[in-house]
């Protein structure tokens, strides 16, 4: 193994790894009893389609409509990674094949599930409620049984294949960093690329490098007047010639970083801006991502890292959490947006690394599995199922992956523009989730 | 006083393998040389050089719902301060490997007593068989509860522990286990319960009845029923030494550190019997003869120790915690089983900014007769190399922007996260 690739294993381990350690900043001070039994998530309406788009929309985060203009920006992709693997299973519920049979204690009730407009086949955890006016307006697709040929059970051998899209193969490099290579003008924004919650091996390129921030607070330079001012030039501008020189180009990256930042209008991490059902880490996340979005043109890609799927036990309370987390987020993230009228350069996707068994344990939980389930959600997405899960034919007690992880990729690719063979490394079919 | 390559690298093994050495410090280990500070950082005992007291003694880390977060940075205090002063710096580095090797972590594991149980099995047997380290961190409350060991039964084994214990803690992941080793392993470690844990007192119980006693080969090794045989297969596999001492070697030698060294190193502790003393040692003695496989970047923690020893400060409690939280490394909060990441990962620029801050904090905090202080006063090359405990002097970049700041604090903040001090 050559220390290239040691190294993109190691900041593999980052990527779930601080998001966790973001997810601590956010709410380490609460148990998780605290916050499974907070109120759950109210429902904001976002104002969709983008035509109806009016200062009416008071119940969506304000921050954004009213402070800044709307920056005329490029498209942007929002990747939302769900660490440790979600159960697709009871994310996305079959509501036939024996579903109940392999879950007698996790199974959900089929009469308390969220519809999804136009198939009787599923239906969804009752968490991604806040989801309804997005599934409503045909803006969310499931892509249900998705994953490499050949999967994985480790975290770490998944998700590196999910970040590579390179399985089974090393590489040193994930699927955005070499879009962002391939699309770089050579003078790039540090935030063209944005990891919050943690750090995003999916973003390391030959030459590119995501902004990580794991709290937006926190991202500031402290220090005697003009000290952080002058970090950017500090120790000279770097490079790539060896690991100092990388350091110092960090460091100046790092202070641009924080100057754009800190220009943004309200601190995303302020629960009373980011409005009711956004209190969660990925819903906080969100909340600074749609600043990013109608704030900073340059940002093109933003990632959001979750942890806490990895549900071996007691995993009813923990994933009713999460996904109402990550519902609420969305909806409230696509509401701002619709308001600040932005919505149509966003396409949303969720990834995570496998889905878990199909049979329960006996912890109340499920252990690693094979095929999981991704959303795409945006103005752009047509709505609806893609792809099946065959409970009738198991992969050693696992769902078969049925969608390859590339025909996401090149779905969000093909939108974003940009040479999508060329970073995938051969075409794939997208689908025709996301419209052109 | 000893020639310069001495003194560089004597700091070096001091800033790999423990946590730094100030201006006074770093005289008297080169006046020693290279060899024997290896060997004391490695054996401190035949040194002579006493043991520190458990500095969570005293402190009340049972579990009291709201209070999690505060008791846990309290336990985090008293660990960093436990590194910066200790008189065995070396096996406070080794423990703090390992602590991010054998990872149970908060929130999942609630308790903070348990988490510092987990640690004190470190310090306890973190030099020593790595088959007693191993057995004793698979039946560990904290570890139970993190992997779900505790409540893994007979007819429903949990595999998650059984995995992580040949991918990440013994094994690797190339080293051809299969899923049936997975579940045998998962098998032979069923019947334990952890009770206790909203309590003061944790308790590991063992159920013979929801045990599964049938015997089964893993990796290749008959008859493994319980945890005793777990242990001996894993341990016996030869992929273990190989991935337990190069892991370490690419810590502290570096990550580029040569196969055949590695080889070597793994070869010795094998037939050592898998002695993590003697391995530790052998790789100390490598480093104090000028092995190096390149820079090791500091992660958030031993920089901080580091910087804390160099400046003779320590930081206000809710400061370094919270700049270690904003720097992404938090003792007892690993982000995930696999540990913390390593290397230039740490460049990421939350981490960068925070380290600042940090340094800032830290500048503010020194006193003007501080013999940093003093040295950064002056400020020439080779003079502050060595108050940083560096034993080479400072480059001339790093040296124009320490001189481009007026006043010691921001001089010190400077010098602290300048690239000689953070790759170490």
């Amino acid at each position: 193994m050559s220390s290239t690739r040691r190294q993109f294993l190691t900041l593999g381990g980052a990527a779930l790894g601080a998001a966790a350690v973001g997810g601590a900043a956010y709410g380490l001070g609460r148990s998780g009893a605290d916050r499974s039994s907070a109120p759950p998530t109210s429902e904001v309406p976002p104002s969709i389609p983008p035509s109806t788009t009016s200062a009416s929309t008071s119940t969506a985060p304000s921050v954004t409509a009213a402070a800044t203009p709307a920056a005329p920006g490029g498209r942007v992709l929002v990747v939302v990674q769900l660490g440790g693997g979600n159960d697709g299973l009871n994310t996305l519920v079959p509501l036939q094949g024996g579903y109940h049979d392999a879950r007698p204690s996790l199974g959900l009730a089929d009469d308390g599930l969220l519809p999804f407009p136009g198939t009787e086949a599923y239906g969804l955890h009752p968490a991604l409620a806040p989801l309804r006016a997005l599934l409503a307006a045909g803006q969310v697709a499931a892509l249900e049984a998705i994953g490499y040929p050949h999967p994985d059970r480790s975290h770490f051998a998944a998700m590196d294949d999910w970040w590579s899209a390179t399985p089974g193969r090393s590489s040193t490099t994930g699927w955005l960093g070499r879009w962002l290579d391939a699309t770089s003008t050579g003078d790039d924004d540090p935030l063209r690329a944005v990891a919050l919650g943690g750090g995003a091996p999916a973003l390391i390129g030959d030459r590119s490098r995501p902004t990580v921030v794991l709290s937006p607070v926190a991202f500031r330079l402290q220090g005697p007047k003009g000290l952080g001012s002058s970090l950017p030039d500090m120790f000279g501008r770097g490079g790539d010639a060896d690991v100092g020189a990388r350091y110092r180009r960090a460091v100046a990256d790092a202070a641009a970083a924080v100057a754009t930042f800190s220009k943004l209008t309200a601190p995303a991490a302020d629960g009373a801006e980011a409005g009711e059902g956004a209190d969660g880490d990925i819903a906080r996340a969100l909340g600074t991502a749609a600043q990013l979005v109608t704030e900073v043109p340059s940002t093109r890609l933003i990632q959001v890292g979750a942890g806490g799927f990895d549900t071996h036990a007691g995993q009813a309370a923990t994933q009713q959490r999460l996904l109402a987390d990550l519902a609420g987020g969305i909806s409230s993230f696509f509401a701002s947006l619709t308001a600040s009228g932005a919505a149509e350069r966003v396409l949303l996707v969720t990834v995570s690394e496998f889905g878990r068994r199909v049979h329960e344990n006996g912890s109340g939980g499920t252990d690693h599995g094979k095929a999981g389930v991704s959303f795409v959600a945006g103005p752009a997405v047509r709505g609806g199922v893609y792809g099946a899960a065959d409970l009738s034919r198991l992969d050693d007690g696992d769902l078969a992956p049925q969608i390859d992880v590339r025909q996401l990729y090149a779905a969000a690719l093909g939108w974003l523009g940009g040479p999508v063979d060329e970073v995938l490394g051969s075409p794939y079919d997208a689908l025709g989730v996301v419209r052109a | 006083m000893g020639s310069m390559d001495d003194r560089m690298l004597v700091a070096r093994l001091h800033r790999r393998a423990g946590f730094g050495l100030d201006a006074a410090g770093l005289v008297e280990a080169a006046g020693r040389g290279p060899a024997a500070e290896a060997a004391r950082l490695a054996r401190p005992s035949e040194a002579g050089l006493a043991e520190p007291t458990d500095p969570f003694d005293g402190v009340d880390l049972t579990f009291v719902k709201g209070e999690v977060r505060q008791r846990l940075a309290m336990a985090s205090e008293r660990w960093l301060g436990r590194m910066v002063d200790s008189p065995r710096p070396g096996l406070e580095r080794l423990a703090w490997f390992w602590h991010g090797h054998f990872v149970a972590a908060a929130p999942k594991v609630k308790s903070p007593a348990m988490l510092a149980d987990l640690v004190r099995v470190v310090w306890a047997k973190g030099a020593g068989p790595l088959a007693d380290l191993v057995r004793a961190v698979s039946v560990d409350a904290a570890m139970l509860l993190y992997l779900d060991g505790s409540g893994s039964t007979k007819d429903e084994p949990n595999e998650n522990y059984g995995r992580e214990l040949m991918e990440l803690f013994t094994l690797g992941r190339t080293a051809g286990y299969t899923e049936a080793d997975v579940q045998a392993a998962a098998r032979a470690l069923t019947g334990y319960r952890v009770t206790g844990e909203r309590s003061g007192v944790a308790r590991v119980a063992f159920d013979a009845r929801r045990h599964d006693d049938s015997r089964r080969t893993l990796l290749g090794l008959g008859g493994v029923h319980d945890v005793d045989t777990v242990v001996r297969a894993v341990t016996g596999h030869p992929a273990c030494a190989t991935h337990i001492a190069g892991k370490l070697a690419r810590a502290v030698l570096g990550p580029g550190v040569d196969a055949a060294v590695v080889a070597r190193l793994a070869e010795e502790f094998r037939t050592g019997g898998l002695d993590v003393g003697g391995l530790w040692a052998a790789v100390l003695a490598e480093l104090a003869a000028g092995t190096d496989g390149g820079a090791v970047v500091l992660a958030p923690v031993p920089w901080l120790a580091s910087a804390e020893r160099a400046t003779g400060v320590r930081l206000d409690a809710k400061v370094s915690q919270a700049g270690l939280l904003a720097a992404g490394q938090v003792p007892f909060v690993a982000p995930n089983v696999g540990g913390w990441p390593s290397g230039e990962a740490w460049f990421s620029s939350a981490t960068v900014v925070a380290r600042f801050n940090l340094a800032v904090a830290l500048g503010a905090a020194t006193p003007a007769s501080a013999p940093l202080a003093v040295a950064l006063a002056g400020a020439d090359a080779a003079g502050l190399g060595d108050a940083l405990g560096l034993g080479a002097p400072l480059g001339a970049d790093t040296l124009r922007a320490v001189r481009a700041v007026p006043g010691a604090a921001g001089r010190i903040a400077v010098a602290l996260t300048s690239p000689e001090f953070v790759l170490a």
